[in-house]
């Protein structure tokens, strides 16, 4: 109990350092707040709070989104909008299987198990245990009140309240049980292999069962609560008598399984983006700063070109095989030809889907920036506007291609369909999708000009960068309507260009002064 | 060539690193920067390299005649290698002297520099994301050499080569010190004693010329030591 305790607060420090960390990031908070945060004790306690209103809240939020998409997801797949709950217990069943293998806690890898087990110390059986049991706990409390709640605004029986925690905790004992047992027997790939397995087997039962009229019904699913429920009872029993925590952890918590911070994703994440370089034979025939992009962008080939090829062959099969239905059906050709103005919108999300410029960025950061800005030639107001127009123009001629093909594709379809006796439709088509692209590669290039979000260690220090990130999938998403107006267009274009022009306007006042290394 | 700090301070919030720097450095010396951990050595050496806004002056006086100190006065060799990894050595080195070929003087064949620096023929066309460590140093080194900076600061640059390449990097260093400003970081304390003709301390947020004159070796040593022991930190 008295390791658990310890353990727990550990944790809690954590915790509340995380949440004094965030709130030190919040702009304007952060010039208000003593320098010595972490010492204050009102401060600290403010943050304990928090932090524990967290812990409350998370015991039943996550739980009751989950069950809440098992009750839609049915009506997803049948795209019914009736409430149908005949398929909860069945779907519950075969997720919970899932669960019992990739969510149990005992077996987690996690930075302060590492602090508290490798560094502190601490006994690995008695804090395993008592957090195994804290976790469980949480688990059939969260869920009963998930289900609780529930019931009063669906079709739920009290024996369902009880049933659905008891089945889920029950079962990731089972699993727990079964992961400690084999953990000694099994080679650490086999483990993981066997988990994806189990996974994938479950999920595809999901969809194989109704197909031979197989369902878990509610009564199946109560008997099968009594049958894990049985089969738990020894299990608990085995992972309380199991003698080698110590050895089961160490092997577990070994500093490459142990993600510390971001540092290990970001080593990997470099490695990933240095892999992505290509063969030293391609070369450049330019010189100066644009020798150095024209470089950047061919060695990058299957990082920028490469995705956005095969992007723009997709679209080009799409387009094909649309010509034909088109070409053969004609109540989809009639269909196409009245709604293709009114989707226009749609592509501002398909255009924000299709852009590189994400990235592409974060490769030139990672791959050039990094180190380039380490030299005092490279951060002179001149050569940073200098690599900035270079790479603008790359960047949009790399994202237009797709782009061209879909905005000539959509006319010739319009066309084939019927088309219009509006020339300017077709226009207005073309423009705005090509606009739309060459929208987006001077958004996210504008955006590292303006706030470069990346320290040396790849982390993110720019809680804008993200809000801005966040906003424009955002607003793109909120562009999924109909509006069947050719104006949209002629506004799209319009806005577009406006931003572009102030954008530019932004780089060039303020790049020389924000584009350096956080 | 002289290069003057006047009042240089700066804070992090309520910490103060630096309070009031004033120090000349004078050309064709190697000065030893030496300090705890902590006491604002990289501070020092960023605030300088105008990656960090500090209060103060700093100046550069040739000739009699004052100017202020800009960007282009400084090299900074950082112990942690940065070299664009999708470049080769080769390829790096032929853009850094095109994009300065109006401001360098007497510029050497690629091949030539290579030479310098003792690198073998294969690795001059190699990637320099598949460089060592070592390497990828020799290669910020060999920019910096070429920029001709009229103030180098190295921070730990010997510590990442082998000890023939660190040799190799000392008679270099040697050279460069007759018409430039060397300042060297580092805790490797024969290090600093052996390469360097100045040793300064940054103590207390100031910098301190030691005078060598009247001591043995050992002796010198054990009174670096003492100042840095006596060292207060906040």
């Amino acid at each position: 109990m008295n390791e658990f305790i310890h353990a727990f607060m550990l944790k809690s420090t954590y915790r509340t350092n995380a949440i004094l960390y965030y709130i030190k990031q919040i702009p304007f908070l952060k010039d208000i707040l003593p320098s010595n945060l972490y010492a204050s004790n009102k401060i600290k306690s403010f943050a304990k709070i928090l932090a524990f209103i967290y812990e409350v809240l998370t015991l039943f939020i996550w739980k009751l989104l989950y069950l809440l998409m098992i009750i839609v997801l049915p009506m997803l797949l049948s795209e019914s909008l009736d409430i149908d709950l005949s398929m909860f217990f069945h779907i519950l069943f075969f997720f919970t299987f899932c669960g019992a293998v990739l969510n149990t806690s005992l077996l987690d890898a996690s930075t302060d198990r590492y602090y508290a087990i490798m560094i502190m110390k601490m006994n690995a059986k008695c804090l395993a245990l008592s957090e195994f049991m804290y976790f469980q706990g949480k688990q059939l409390l969260g869920l009963f009140i998930s289900m609780y709640y529930l019931s009063k605004w669906f079709d739920f029986s009290w024996l369902a309240c009880i049933c659905v925690p008891v089945f889920v905790v029950s079962c990731k004992l089972i699993g727990c049980a079964l992961f400690v047992k084999l953990d000694a027997m099994l080679k650490e790939k086999v483990m993981v292999s066997l988990k994806v397995a189990i996974c994938g087997i479950s999920l595809a039962l999901i969809l194989i069962c109704p197909v031979f009229d197989v369902f878990v019904t509610e009564s199946v699913f109560y008997v099968a609560t009594i049958i894990v429920v049985l089969l738990a009872i020894p299990c608990l029993w085995y992972i309380f008598t199991y003698p080698k925590y110590d050895q089961l952890y160490r092997k577990l918590l070994r500093v490459e399984n142990v993600v510390f911070d971001e540092t290990s994703f970001v080593e990997e994440e470099k490695q990933n983006y240095h892999n992505k370089i290509t063969d030293v034979s391609i070369t450049s025939n330019k010189t100066g700063y644009a020798y150095l992009n024209d470089l950047f962008i061919k060695r990058h080939k299957k990082l920028l070109t490469r995705t956005t090829n095969w992007i723009t062959l997709l679209i080009v099969v799409i387009e094909v095989a649309l010509g034909i239905v088109i070409i053969m059906d004609e109540p989809t050709r009639n269909a196409f030809n009245q709604n293709v103005i009114g989707v226009l919108p749609y592509f501002m999300f398909v255009m924000y889907l299709i852009n590189r410029g994400d990235s592409i960025t974060k490769a030139m950061f990672i791959n050039c920036d990094k180190a380039m800005l380490h030299y005092s030639f490279f951060r002179k107001g001149k050569t940073i506007l200098e690599m900035f127009s270079l790479r603008l123009k790359s960047l949009v001629a790399i994202n237009i291609r797709p782009a061209i093909v879909l905005a000539i594709g959509l006319s010739l379809l319009y066309a084939l369909s019927g088309g219009t006796s509006q020339i300017l439709e077709y226009v207005v088509i073309i423009v705005t999708i090509l606009c739309l692209s060459v929208f987006y590669s001077v958004h996210y290039l504008v955006m590292y000009y303006l706030l470069q979000p990346f320290n040396e260690q790849l982390e993110m220090k720019s809680p804008m960068y993200q809000a801005v990130m966040g906003m424009t999938y955002l607003v793109a998403y909120m562009f999924t309507i109909e509006i069947s107006s050719i104006y949209f267009g002629v506004i799209v274009i319009g806005i577009t260009i406006v931003y572009c022009i102030v954008s530019l306007l932004l780089v060039y006042y303020f790049a020389p002064k924000t584009f350096r290394l956080k | 060539m002289q290069v003057r700090l006047e009042n240089i301070i700066k804070n992090f919030d309520d910490k103060k690193v630096l309070k009031g720097v004033d120090f000349t450095f004078e050309k064709g010396k190697i000065y030893g920067l030496l300090g705890r951990n902590g006491a604002g050595k990289t501070t020092l050496f960023n605030c300088m390299n105008h990656d960090l806004e500090c209060e103060g002056k700093m100046f550069v006086i040739e000739d009699g005649v004052e100017r202020e100190l800009v960007v282009d006065d400084i090299g900074y060799v950082l112990s942690s290698p940065q070299v664009p990894e999708f470049l080769t050595g080769r390829e790096f080195l032929t853009f850094f002297i095109d994009i300065n070929r109006s401001k360098l003087n007497d510029v050497k064949s690629v091949d030539d520099y290579f030479e310098m620096m003792h690198m073998d023929a294969d690795d001059r066309d190699r990637l320099l994301k598949d460089y060592s460590h070592g390497m990828k140093n020799k290669m910020m080194m060999l920019i910096h050499i070429i920029q001709n900076p009229n103030v180098l600061l190295l921070d730990e640059p010997l510590t990442s080569f082998d000890v023939v390449v660190a040799n190799e990097m000392k008679q270099l260093l040697r050279q460069m010190a007759k018409d430039h400003i060397l300042i060297f970081s580092t805790h490797i304390m024969e290090l600093a004693l052996d390469l360097c003709d100045e040793i300064v301390l940054l103590k207390d947020g100031k910098l301190e010329l030691l005078d060598a004159n009247g001591h043995t070796h050992e002796s010198f040593e054990e009174m670096i030591i003492q100042k840095l022991r006596d060292d207060e930190h906040e």
